[in-house]
């Protein structure tokens, strides 16, 4: 199989995580619920993990490091700390279904500071404009997960400080590639998952936290257990029930991955391959590439559509040749909303991985010329 | 032995201390404590034996990790003492 959906999960990942996992499975019980030396072992493995985020993420300390399911979860929490119901919230034009229907659950007001893809000065203006009415919060994507399109994160962010609206980033496609850092940021809370860029397992992620969090469930958190309150200190506050500690380790060994090869490198390798699919694709009749000049404004993911074909029927031909990508909407209506690709039924997503191979994208487009020309 | 418990409000802070502690080459072990300790039920603790202790105390004293309290134990007696 030629795998090129990195930005739902990356699927192939580092020996180290498969056997941090199985490690921890034969050697660590529950963190925190004992003194003996497999709930030790288990401690010791979530306190590596949260230094190497911390680390890897600006946060002052592991406190802020809080593990959750996926970036769903902590966008989840990020949101329902700051966001009261029918509060008023901007948002950029590329957010996620984790965002927008977490904002329309609690009927807000949402402010959508929409921008063409790849135009970074408009996004900011856009914000701009937004922030000026003011806002419980906003909430912006770091790179789309449709488009790749990286949002400038920090002139949105220094928006926000100057409005003194407090901002939640969404680092699901961007963590582990591009530089992110909550303190210089100044951002309440960053989301991300464990399972894409940071090359840990499904079910993991992380909620970094500058800002006073609610609970999304209480429960046992192995501290303060005469309290009936939910403990008021990170990340306990946030953390009730038994970790996902198989989970966790192998996230532990795609941070140290991350940190090994340095998201720079990771992300100079991702953007030469999706140039050269960008190239690529252009020359193949009908198809209409979502691409940047500047290759810097493009993280990750790429889009296409192609002409008298639907999405789906692509990427269901490329499957049959053993491809994988992605079509539709990507949980991302509102991004196809804003690019103008929604009324077409979305796109066809390409997406990379450090693991992903040049030759990989040769033969996806070798196959997608045959399949549009047949 | 005398000895000394740095209450911890979590078990990461506790780890964040003993990683700060270890630093200045003191090593600790993190201890599950129960209400007796902590008030407020499970809790955990770093063990300081009392000839490291002013060296431990300055290290955290300046910290934002610093204890949530200091507890001397001396003959089986336990009491509160400032960090």
């Amino acid at each position: 199989m030629i795998y090129l959906d990195s930005a739902a999960t990356t699927f192939q990942k580092p020996p180290s995580v498969r056997t941090a996992v199985l490690r921890a499975m034969r050697t660590m019980s529950s963190p925190g619920r004992g003194g003996y030396a497999s709930a030790q072992a288990a401690e010791e493995t979530l306190f590596r993990c949260r230094s190497l985020a911390a680390q890897l993420f600006g946060a002052a300390g592991e406190e802020q490091v809080v593990f959750t399911a996926s970036a769903t979860e902590g966008l989840n929490i990020a949101i329902r700390s700051l966001v009261p119901p029918r509060g008023r919230v901007v948002v950029s034009g590329y957010e996620h279904n984790a965002v927008t229907r977490t904002l329309h659950a609690l009927e807000a007001e949402v402010a959508v500071a929409a921008s063409p893809p790849f135009v970074p000065e408009a996004a900011v203006e856009a914000f701009r404009r937004a922030l000026a009415l003011g806002a419980d919060a906003a909430v912006c994507t770091h790179v789309s997960n449709v488009f790749g399109c990286v949002l400038p994160i920090e002139e949105i962010a220094g928006l926000c400080r100057a409005a003194g609206v407090p901002l939640i980033v969404d680092a699901a496609q961007s963590a582990g590639v591009l530089p992110l850092d909550l303190n210089a940021l100044g951002a309440a809370f960053i989301a991300m998952p464990g399972h894409k860029g940071l090359y840990g397992p499904q079910g993991t992620g992380l909620l970094l936290c500058a800002h006073e969090a609610q609970p999304l469930r209480c429960g046992g958190t192995g501290s303060e257990s005469l309290r009936q309150e939910m403990p008021d200190f990170l990340p306990d506050r946030l953390e009730a029930g038994t970790h996902n500690v198989p989970g966790i380790a192998g996230l532990a060994a795609g941070l140290a991955f991350v940190r090994r090869i340095t998201p720079e490198r990771i992300a100079a390798h991702e953007r030469t391959l999706l140039r050269r699919a960008a190239e690529g694709l252009r020359t193949i009749p009908g198809v209409t590439v979502y691409a940047p000049r500047d290759e810097a404004q493009q993280a990750g993911a790429l889009s296409f559509t192609a002409a008298g074909r639907t999405c789906e029927d692509v990427a269901r031909a490329l499957a049959e040749r053993g491809i994988a990508v992605r079509a539709g909407l990507h949980c991302a209506p509102f991004a196809h909303r804003t690019a103008g690709t929604l009324e077409g039924g979305g796109t066809v997503r390409l997406s990379v991985s450090a693991f992903s191979r040049a030759q990989e994208i040769d033969a996806f487009l070798t196959h997608l010329r045959a399949i549009l020309t047949r | 032995m005398d000895r000394y418990l740095f209450t911890a409000r979590s078990v990461t802070h506790a780890q964040q201390m003993t990683r700060l502690l270890e630093q200045d080459g003191i090593y600790v072990k993190v201890r599950r404590v129960g209400s007796g300790v902590t008030k407020d039920g499970c809790g955990y603790t770093l063990e300081i034996p009392a000839r490291q202790y002013a060296r431990a105390a300055e290290r955290l004293r300046t910290q934002e990790n610093r204890p949530v309290k200091v507890l001397f134990v001396s003959g089986g007696k336990t009491r509160e003492v400032a960090l």
